[in-house]
C-alpha cells in the first residue's frame, strides 16, 4: 500500500472516530443540561438557574487551567499550530480535556458552542492516529486539518462547510494533496453522526420565496450591519483578552465564576440565550419573536459570548455567531417590515441570512459562510440573498478590521502563526515576473551547423534552438563549435547529440515551479500558450533572483524591456508563421536567423 | 499470531478494537439518550396541552416550542403549536409552523384547515378556498368522513358570511351528498340553500328534514319560507300550519301562516280563481298599493311624476278594461302595481301582514299551481293529527 493510500484509509478512520466522539459529546452536553439546569430552564428555581452556569464555568475553566492545559484555547489555533509549529502534534490530552471541560461548560448553560471543541478533538484524534501509524513529517503536518474537518463536519452535520472552512481558515490554501483526505474524513464523520442522530439538518426551515428583487436591498443592509457588529465584536474580544491577560491569577480563576453568575442571571429572564441556543434560533426562524426582542437577544448573546471567551471559559464561537447573526437578521427584517412592508420578506429568510452574515464578518470565511447557511437549512432558495449579505459583511469586516479574528487570537496567545488571510491571498510570483528578452539569436533545428556556428559571432553561452511544434532545445556555443568541427558539412543542428530538449515553460506558471527546473538547465525558453512556437523570452537563475528581490551583480533590466506575450503578431524581429498547424514549425535555413530585441545580450 | 504479524498489525487491531468499543458506547449512550429525549418531549407536550386547557397560553406555547426543539420530527407537536398559535391570532408564527408541517406532510388536513382559517381571517378568499378544499380532501386522522363534513360545513359558513353565492352553491350541493341522515343537518342545509337563493333545493332539503323529524317546528317554518319563495303558497300555508300546531307560541310560525294566508287571499294570479274574483283581486291589488304609497308619503308632497302614475292607477281601478279571453286582467294590474311600487318613497317598508303580502305579490314570484301540494299537505296534516 502506498503512503497516499494509507493516508486516505487513515482519513476514513479519523472520520469514524471523530464522528463517534462528537455523537458522545452531543449526548453528554444534553444530558448535563437535563441533569443540572433541567427542562424547561428555570423550572428548578432561581438559585439553580443562576448558580449552575457559574459553577459549571468555574469547573470547566479549572479543568483546562490545571489538568488539561493543552486543551485551552481555540481549536483552529491549535490545529494551525500543529501544522506550522509542532509538526502535526496535537496532544491526546486535548481530546479528553476538551470533551470534559466543554461538556461541563456548555451543558451548564455557557453561551458558547460545541463546534470548535469538536474541531479540536478531531484534530487531536487525527494526530494521535497519525503518530500511532508512524506517518512521516509531511504527512503528520497534513493530518491535523483532516481531523479538524471531521470534527466540524460531525458537529454541524455539514460536510461541505467543514471542508471549506478547513481550506479557508486552517490550511489557508487549496491543497490538492490533502483535499481528498479532508473530504473523506468529513464524509465519514457525517455518516456516523447521521446514523446515530438522524438525517435532519440543524434547523428546520419553513418554505419561503424571494417575492421581489427589492428585498435584496434589505439583505444587503443586514450584511452591512452584520459586518459592523462583527468588527465591534472582534475588537471587543481582543480588548477583553488583553485586559484579562494582564490580571493576576486569582482574578483569572474567579472571572469564569463571575461571568457564569451573570450568564445565570440573564438566563432567568432570557433562557434562550443560555447554552448553544439552537432551539431559540428555530423559534426565531418561525417568527416567534418581535424585532425588539430579537435585537435584544442578539446584543445579549454577543456580550455574554465575548465575556465568556475573554474569561477563558472553554467553548467555541461558531454557534454564538450563528445565534447572534440569526437574531440580528430577524430583528432587522421585522423592523423593516414594520415600516416598509413592500420591501420586507419573510422573517425566516432574514434569520437565515443573518446567521451567515455575522459568521462571515467574524471568521472571514466567505465561501464557508455561504455554504454553511445552505447546509444547516437545506434551503437553496436563500442562496442569492446569502451571497449578497455575506459578501458585504465580509468586505466590511476586511475594510474596518485589518487583523482577522484568528490572527488576533494567535497573537494574543503568543503564537507566531502566519496570517490566514496573508497566506490565502498572497499573490505568487509567476514566470512572467522574471522572464527576460532572448539575448541571442535563436537557432532552428533545420539550420546547418556551419550557419549556426557563424551566427555565434564569437559569443559563448547557451543557445536556444527552435525544434518546432512548440518544443525548444538548448545547446552551448562550445558544443556547437565542436559539432561543426566533427560533423560532415551540411549536418543540421537538429541532429546534434548534445541538443537538450527543454521543458515547456509558460508565462503564467508559478515561478517556484520554473525555479525547480532551472536546477537542470541554465536557461529555459518561455513560450506562449496560445502560440507555442512564439518565444516570449527566457528564464535564468539571475532573472529569477531579481524577481525575488535578491541583489545581483548585474542591474535589473528596465521594466519596459520585459516583453509581452506574443498574441496577435510576432515581435518585429521574430518572424513566425501564423497560428496554423500546416505552417507552424521552424523557419527553413534560407530565411534570416531569428533574433529578438535588436541586440545580443548575455544570458546571465 | 498477532505478535507474529508485527507491530503494525497490532496497532491496527488495537485501533479497531477502540473503534468498536466507541461504537458500542455510542450505541448504548444514544439509545438511552433518545429514549429519554422522546420521553422528555412527550412530558413537555402533555404539560403544554394541560396549560392550554387551563388557559395558560403563553406557558403552553413555550412548552410546545421546547417539545419541538427536543423532537423536531414529531408532527403532533408542531401541529399543536401551530393550531394554538392560529387560535391566539399569532398569524405569522402560525403560518410559518403550518408551512413547515405541510412541507413534510402535504396532505395533512388539520394543517390545511388551519391555513384556510388564517387566510379567511386575512380576507384572502382564493387562498382560503384552496386550503379549505385541501382540508376537505386531505388526510384526516380518526373519523375522516365526519371531519371532512365539518370542514365543508365550515367552508359553507365562511362562504355564506362572505356572500360568495356562486361558490356557496357548489359547496352546498357537494355537502348535500355527504350529509348523514340527521334532521338537524338537513335543516341547516335548507337554511344555507335559502341564503344561496336556491329555494327549490332548500325546500327539498327541508322536506327531507321534516321526514326525518316530523315534530320540529323550526323545520316547517323554514320550509314554509322556502315554499313561499318558489310561489307555492298553499303548500307554504300548510307548512306554517304544522309549525303553529307544533309550537303555538312561536311568533315566527304564526307570522308565517298569516302571511301565507294573506297572500293566498290577495293574489289575483292564484290558480283556480274565477274571472270575477281575478278582476276584483286585481283592482284590490292596485288599490292597496295606492293606499300603502299614500301612507308612506304621509304629509310629504307627492312628486308630479308619481302623481301622474297614481292618477293613471286610480283611473284604471275606477274603470278597468273588460277581461277578454285573449287578455289577462291581472297583467295591467300587476303593471300598475309595480309601477307604483317603483316610485315608493325611500324607506317605505310594509307594516302589516297585508302589506307584507302585497309586497310579496307585487315584487315576488308568481303563484304556482300548488293545489296538488295543498291536498297532499292536508292529508299529511290529517295523518299527523291522528
Amino acid at each position: 500500500m502506498t503512503d497516499t493510500q494509507r493516508f486516505l484509509l487513515l482519513s476514513i478512520l479519523i472520520g469514524l472516530f471523530a464522528g463517534l466522539l462528537v455523537v458522545c459529546f452531543h449526548v453528554a452536553i444534553d444530558v448535563t443540561t437535563w441533569a443540572t439546569l433541567g427542562l424547561p430552564i428555570g423550572r428548578r428555581g432561581m438559585l439553580v438557574t443562576v448558580l449552575v452556569p457559574a459553577l459549571g464555568a468555574l469547573a470547566a475553566s479549572l479543568l483546562v487551567a490545571r489538568v488539561f492545559e493543552e486543551a485551552r484555547g481555540s481549536g483552529v489555533i491549535h490545529t494551525r499550530t500543529a501544522i506550522h509549529v509542532s509538526n502535526g502534534h496535537v496532544p491526546s490530552s486535548t481530546v479528553f480535556g476538551k470533551f470534559l471541560a466543554c461538556t461541563l461548560s456548555l451543558g451548564t448553560g455557557t453561551p458558547l458552542g460545541p463546534e470548535d471543541p469538536a474541531l479540536q478533538m478531531g484534530a487531536g484524534v487525527a494526530s494521535r492516529l497519525g503518530r500511532l501509524f508512524g506517518l512521516g513529517q509531511i504527512s503528520m503536518r497534513q493530518i491535523a486539518p483532516v481531523g479538524a474537518a471531521a470534527g466540524i463536519a460531525a458537529a454541524f452535520n455539514t460536510p461541505i462547510t467543514a471542508v471549506l472552512f478547513v481550506i479557508e481558515q486552517v490550511l489557508a490554501a487549496w491543497n490538492g494533496q490533502v483535499l481528498g483526505s479532508i473530504v473523506l474524513a468529513a464524509v465519514s464523520a457525517v455518516v456516523v453522526v447521521r446514523t446515530y442522530l438522524g438525517n435532519s439538518p440543524l434547523f428546520s426551515v419553513p418554505e419561503f420565496e424571494l417575492r421581489h428583487p427589492s428585498e435584496l436591498l434589505v439583505y444587503a443592509g443586514v450584511g452591512l450591519v452584520g459586518g459592523l457588529l462583527a468588527v465591534v465584536f472582534v475588537r471587543a474580544v481582543g480588548a477583553l483578552r488583553r485586559q484579562a491577560a494582564g490580571q493576576p491569577a486569582t482574578v483569572l480563576h474567579v472571572a469564569p465564576f463571575g461571568v457564569g453568575l451573570l450568564v445565570g442571571a440573564v438566563g432567568l429572564w432570557f433562557p434562550g440565550v443560555l447554552g448553544v441556543g439552537y432551539g431559540t434560533v428555530d423559534a426565531a426562524l418561525h417568527g416567534a419573536f418581535e424585532w425588539p426582542f430579537l435585537l435584544g437577544l442578539a446584543m445579549l448573546k454577543v456580550t455574554l459570548t465575548a465575556l465568556c471567551f475573554a474569561a477563558g471559559i472553554p467553548g467555541g464561537m461558531f454557534a454564538p455567531t450563528l445565534f447572534t447573526g440569526a437574531m440580528l437578521g430577524g430583528g432587522l427584517g421585522l423592523l423593516v417590515a414594520q415600516y416598509s412592508p413592500v420591501l420586507a420578506g419573510d422573517v425566516g429568510s432574514y434569520v437565515l441570512v443573518g446567521m451567515g452574515t455575522f459568521f462571515a464578518g467574524v471568521f472571514r470565511a466567505p465561501m464557508t459562510s455561504i455554504f454553511m447557511v445552505f447546509e444547516v437549512s437545506a434551503n437553496y432558495v436563500i442562496i442569492l440573498p446569502v451571497m449578497i449579505a455575506n459578501t458585504i459583511a465580509y468586505l466590511v469586516s476586511r475594510t474596518l478590521q485589518p487583523v482577522s479574528f484568528f490572527d488576533e487570537l494567535s497573537r494574543l496567545e503568543g503564537l507566531p502563526l502566519p496570517s490566514v488571510e496573508g497566506t490565502r491571498e498572497a499573490a505568487p510570483l509567476r514566470v512572467e515576473d522574471a522572464v527576460r528578452p532572448v539575448p541571442m539569436p535563436v537557432l532552428t533545428s533545420e539550420m546547418t551547423l556551419e550557419v549556426a556556428s557563424a551566427s555565434l559571432d564569437g559569443a559563448d553561452g547557451p543557445r536556444l534552438v527552435a525544434l518546432g511544434r512548440g518544443r525548444w532545445g538548448a545547446v552551448t556555443a562550445d558544443e556547437l563549435r565542436e559539432a561543426t568541427a566533427r560533423a560532415p558539412e551540411g549536418t543540421r543542428v537538429g541532429s546534434m547529440s548534445d541538443l537538450v530538449d527543454l521543458p515547456k515553460v509558460f508565462p503564467d506558471m508559478p515561478l517556484d515551479a520554473a525555479l525547480r527546473l532551472l536546477g537542470s538547465h541554465r536557461m529555459l525558453a518561455v513560450s506562449s500558450r496560445r502560440h507555442p512556437d512564439a518565444l516570449v523570452g527566457v528564464l535564468t537563475l539571475a532573472s529569477v533572483h531579481r524577481a525575488y528581490g535578491i541583489a545581483d551583480a548585474q542591474p535589473a533590466p528596465p521594466p519596459s524591456a520585459k516583453p509581452a506575450e506574443v498574441t496577435t503578431t510576432a515581435p518585429a524581429e521574430l518572424t513566425l508563421a501564423e497560428p496554423d498547424s500546416t505552417t507552424r514549425g521552424p523557419e527553413p535555413p534560407s530565411s534570416n536567423p531569428l533574433s529578438i530585441g535588436g541586440s545580443a545580450r548575455d544570458a546571465d | 499470531m498477532l505478535r507474529a504479524a508485527g507491530p503494525g498489525a497490532l496497532r491496527l487491531v488495537a485501533v479497531f478494537a477502540v473503534l468498536a468499543a466507541l461504537f458500542g458506547l455510542a450505541t448504548l449512550a444514544v439509545g438511552s439518550y433518545e429514549e429519554h429525549r422522546h420521553a422528555l418531549a412527550g412530558s413537555l407536550f402533555a404539560e403544554a396541552e394541560s396549560f392550554v386547557r387551563q388557559g395558560r397560553t403563553e406557558e403552553a406555547l413555550d412548552l410546545f416550542r421546547q417539545a419541538i426543539a427536543l423532537n423536531p420530527s414529531e408532527l403532533d407537536y408542531r401541529l399543536a403549536l401551530a393550531l394554538q398559535l392560529a387560535t391566539d391570532g399569532r398569524r405569522r408564527e402560525a403560518e410559518a409552523q403550518l408551512r413547515e408541517v405541510l412541507q413534510d406532510h402535504p396532505v395533512n388536513a388539520e394543517a390545511s384547515l388551519a391555513r384556510a382559517r388564517l387566510a379567511a381571517g386575512e380576507g384572502n378568499a382564493d387562498v382560503a378556498l384552496e386550503w379549505y378544499q385541501r382540508a376537505i380532501h386531505g388526510a384526516w386522522r380518526g373519523d375522516g368522513a365526519e371531519r371532512r363534513r365539518q370542514a365543508r360545513r365550515e367552508l359553507v359558513q365562511w362562504l355564506e358570511r362572505t356572500g360568495d353565492v356562486t361558490r356557496l352553491r357548489s359547496e352546498l350541493f357537494a355537502l348535500e351528498s355527504e350529509l348523514p341522515e340527521e334532521a338537524g343537518a338537513f335543516r341547516q342545509l335548507g337554511a344555507w340553500f335559502m341564503e344561496a337563493a336556491l329555494p327549490t333545493d332548500a325546500a327539498r332539503a327541508l322536506q327531507h328534514a321534516a321526514s326525518l323529524d316530523p315534530r320540529h317546528p323550526g323545520t316547517y317554518v323554514l320550509l314554509g319560507e322556502a315554499l313561499m319563495a318558489t310561489g307555492r303558497y298553499a303548500a307554504a300555508r300548510t307548512a306554517f300550519r304544522t309549525a303553529v300546531r307544533l309550537d303555538p307560541n312561536a311568533e315566527s310560525s304564526r307570522a308565517g301562516l298569516a302571511l301565507a294566508q294573506a297572500i293566498l287571499a290577495l293574489d289575483p294570479r292564484r290558480p283556480g280563481l274565477p274571472a270575477s274574483a281575478r278582476l276584483e283581486r286585481s283592482q284590490s291589488l292596485v288599490e292597496r298599493t295606492l293606499d300603502m304609497q299614500e301612507r308612506c308619503f304621509g304629509d310629504t308632497r307627492i312628486p308630479p311624476d308619481v302623481e301622474r302614475t297614481r292618477q293613471a292607477a286610480e283611473e284604471w281601478v275606477a274603470s278597468p278594461r273588460p277581461w277578454t279571453s285573449e287578455g289577462d286582467i291581472t297583467a295591467p294590474a300587476y303593471a300598475m302595481a309595480r309601477a307604483l311600487w317603483r316610485v315608493m318613497p325611500a324607506g317605505c317598508e310594509p307594516k302589516t301582514t297585508r302589506e307584507r303580502a302585497l309586497a310579496r305579490i307585487v315584487t315576488g314570484t308568481a303563484a304556482v299551481d300548488d293545489e296538488h301540494d295543498e291536498a297532499e299537505s292536508r292529508d299529511g296534516e290529517h295523518e299527523q293529527a291522528s
